[in-house]
């Protein structure tokens, strides 16, 4: 099959692993200078069909019926360079997809396989010529986004396939995205984004295919009504909380990482219970490095932490908080063999179907439900969470927030690192970094 | 957090707290010359050997910092202590003799090795190995080199995490070590998943790495006084 006018054409009968997830029946197409946005609940089959698009799922041990076309070509019988050269995946964690140790060498490695060979120009126009020389699992996940972005750009792929892109991105970063959006589209790139919430995209009015459960509910032009069932409801704004002690207090606090500049100087702070804090601030501000010193993980360079109970800390990226290979047994070990515990927890997060699912294949959004479950149970006096909602479709993140409430309305202390607004907005104290 | 972070801690700045700047960035012939002085002076002259070391440490700041030198010391210190106790306590036992001085020199000369093994690990680039696969014509596992500077890293990164995080679940370190460890696979895997295509394509040309005369001159100096040292310098009798 040769010069079809789409980037991008898939009819998948079914794909999914066996005895696992199915996808079934999705006949779409992306054009040149066209987005389609893929939308639907968590759990709803977004990243299976990214998989399937990709070209990555018989790699993971899943199954493909059906065909795909990239660039006009089949996925399965196109060398490896004609893929990489027609698409640029840009996944939620971004960090995974970097494989050079400075920004440098990720940026003249992706133009190396394209046969050019990098230069300063290169950097300057991706503005990103401060960073060249940064190690790059020192990069914040929004600075992590920024460099794939550049990639994406530079090396003239036909069709982006974008996942949750904005999960990490603060305000100025997201605006950004949009001008790259618009750019890549000028330049008749192919767009398939991959979002919990369509607003956001609604003045490109891209084409919409909603999943649930596996099947296309929807799939067709811009619609209101469609997207309306999907996006972010306005939160009703209620009265902040009143502290009802004190669980931390940071006094004179700096920290560098190793061979770092300081990421926080001379930071004063104090962690109230019964308070929900919101910790704000641009990419690379230190939101991650604050939640980690107030909870222990971290020593400050310079400062003191006092602490008046226990902590806990939930990573951006939950896998690094079990401690169990599926949530059945991870959430018995937080009940201490409670077996009905485990039950009415599970049903309260919404997690019941997944318990026995290895903890390696749920989606990031399960995971940090099962995370919070587990530190729910154990019953901590403070928790420190790293973006709650990143990613969440509106009742998965509603969901996350009413815990983090509850454990509040506990006299708990909650501290949450957060670009969401619907996190930011649920929260009694915003404390923004980097200004 | 206990002995074992503490020990991944000072791994981590040991081999990559820097990119591809200072003596990274001196000419790959100055980087042979200091290879061979360095095998020359452990091989030829193991009993001096240990005088080499503050020249090692005088790199190891001019490359990195005081921080890098103190971790790389740490590390390998550890390494020249455990070889040294392990042969005097052995010595007890009546199968050999050995005195506290010998035992003390073994520590030495360990962590001499060991420093100059770290050393020499800092300063190749791993663009350098890139570009010479490159040349080689093995462009399909060029990728590799770089592939190892960023898993290793980062998984260092997630595996410090994950016990830090079971710390505060007041879990133990040993139950800690499989998922911590199950973190690196994951991380393996996803970098896998979320590369599946570009780990398949081969490299059509080199990266360009930028190259400083001070540096060079720097390493050059090193290596004629590393065998100025064990040539000139009187064998100790112990």
């Amino acid at each position: 099959m040769f010069d079809l006018p789409s980037v991008l054409i898939a009819n998948i009968l079914e794909c999914g692993y066996s005895g696992g997830f199915t996808l079934r029946d999705v006949k779409l197409s992306v054009s040149e200078g066209e987005i389609l946005l893929v939308t639907g609940r968590s759990g709803s089959g977004k990243t299976t069909l990214v998989r399937a698009i990709t070209g990555t799922m018989r790699a993971l041990g899943g199954y493909v019926k059906g065909e795909v076309y990239l660039c006009g070509r089949s996925v399965q019988g196109a060398s490896p360079e004609d893929v990489y050269s027609c698409l640029t995946y840009i996944p939620q964690e971004p960090w995974y997809a970097i494989l050079g140790h400075t920004v440098y060498a990720e940026i003249c490695h992706v133009l190396a396989l394209e046969g050019y060979i990098c230069s300063e120009v290169e950097f300057a126009l991706s503005n990103l010529l401060h960073l060249a020389n940064r190690l790059t699992y020192t990069l914040s996940a929004g600075e992590t986004q920024r460099v794939l972005w550049a990639e994406a750009l530079l090396k003239k792929s036909r069709l982006l396939v974008l996942d949750e892109p904005l999960v990490y991105l603060d305000k100025s970063a997201k605006t950004t995205v949009k001008s790259i959006i618009e750019k890549a589209l000028v330049e008749d790139l192919g767009v398939l984004l991959v979002d919990h919430d369509p607003v956001f995209w609604e003045n490109f009015e891209p084409q919409l295919l909603n999943l649930k459960d596996g099947r296309v509910m929807y799939y067709g032009k811009w619609s209101r009504n469609i997207i309306e069932q999907h996006s972010t409801k306005a939160l009703n704004r209620r009265e902040a909380r009143i502290s009802k002690g004190i669980y931390a207090e940071l006094r004179n606090v700096w920290f560098r990482y190793p061979s770092g500049d300081y990421v926080l100087k001379n930071m004063n702070m104090t962690i109230e219970k019964g308070v929900l804090t919101a910790i704000t601030g641009p990419n690379g501000s230190g939101k991650t490095t604050l939640l980690k010193l107030a909870s222990g993980i971290l020593k400050p360079n310079r400062g003191i932490i006092t602490r008046y109970g226990s902590a806990v800390y939930i990573p951006e990226n939950p896998l690094l908080y079990f401690t169990m290979p599926t949530p059945r047994e991870e959430l018995l070990l937080a009940s201490r063999g409670d077996e009905s515990r485990v039950l009415d927890i599970a049903e309260y997060f919404n997690i019941a179907g997944i318990l026995d699912q290895p903890l390696a294949k749920l989606s990031s959004g399960e995971r940090r439900r099962i995370a919070l479950a587990s530190a729910y149970m154990l019953g901590f006096d403070a928790y420190f969470v790293d973006e709650p909602t990143g990613g969440l479709d509106y009742e998965s993140a509603m969901l996350v927030l009413n815990v983090l409430e509850d454990l509040v309305e506990r006299d708990r202390a909650v501290i949450i690192a957060a670009h969401d607004e619907r996190a930011v907005d649920r929260s009694d104290l915003i404390v923004e970094l980097g200004i | 957090m206990g002995f074992f972070s503490w020990l991944l801690s000072v791994v981590y700045k040991s081999m990559f707290l820097t990119g591809d700047s200072g003596l990274r960035e001196a000419h790959v012939l100055s980087k042979i010359v200091f290879i061979t002085s360095l095998v020359l002076a452990h091989v030829l002259y193991p009993e001096k050997s240990p005088t080499i070391l503050p020249v090692l440490v005088a790199l190891g700041i001019v490359h990195a910092s005081l921080e890098w030198v103190t971790a790389t010391i740490s590390l390998t210190g550890l390494v020249g202590v455990y070889l040294a106790s392990s042969a005097y306590l052995l010595s007890l036992t009546g199968l050999y003799y050995m005195t506290p001085v010998q035992a003390l020199m073994i520590a030495l000369r360990a962590t001499t090795i060991a420093m100059s093994i770290v050393l020499v690990f800092n300063i190749i680039s791993p663009i350098e190995l890139y570009n010479l696969l490159h040349v080689l014509r093995a462009k399909r596992f060029s990728t590799y080199t770089l592939l190892l500077w960023r898993l290793t890293p980062l998984g260092l990164k997630s595996f410090t995490d994950s016990l830090a995080v079971g710390y505060l679940k007041k879990e133990s370190t040993v139950k800690r070590i499989p998922p911590a460890t199950a973190s690196i696979i994951e991380a393996g895997w996803l970098i896998e998943e979320y590369n599946y295509w570009r780990l398949r394509v081969k490299s059509k040309t080199h990266i360009p790495l930028s190259r400083t005369t001070l540096h060079t001159i720097i390493l050059l100096l090193a290596s004629l006084t590393i065998l100025l040292i064990v040539k000139t310098l009187p064998t100790l009798k112990l």
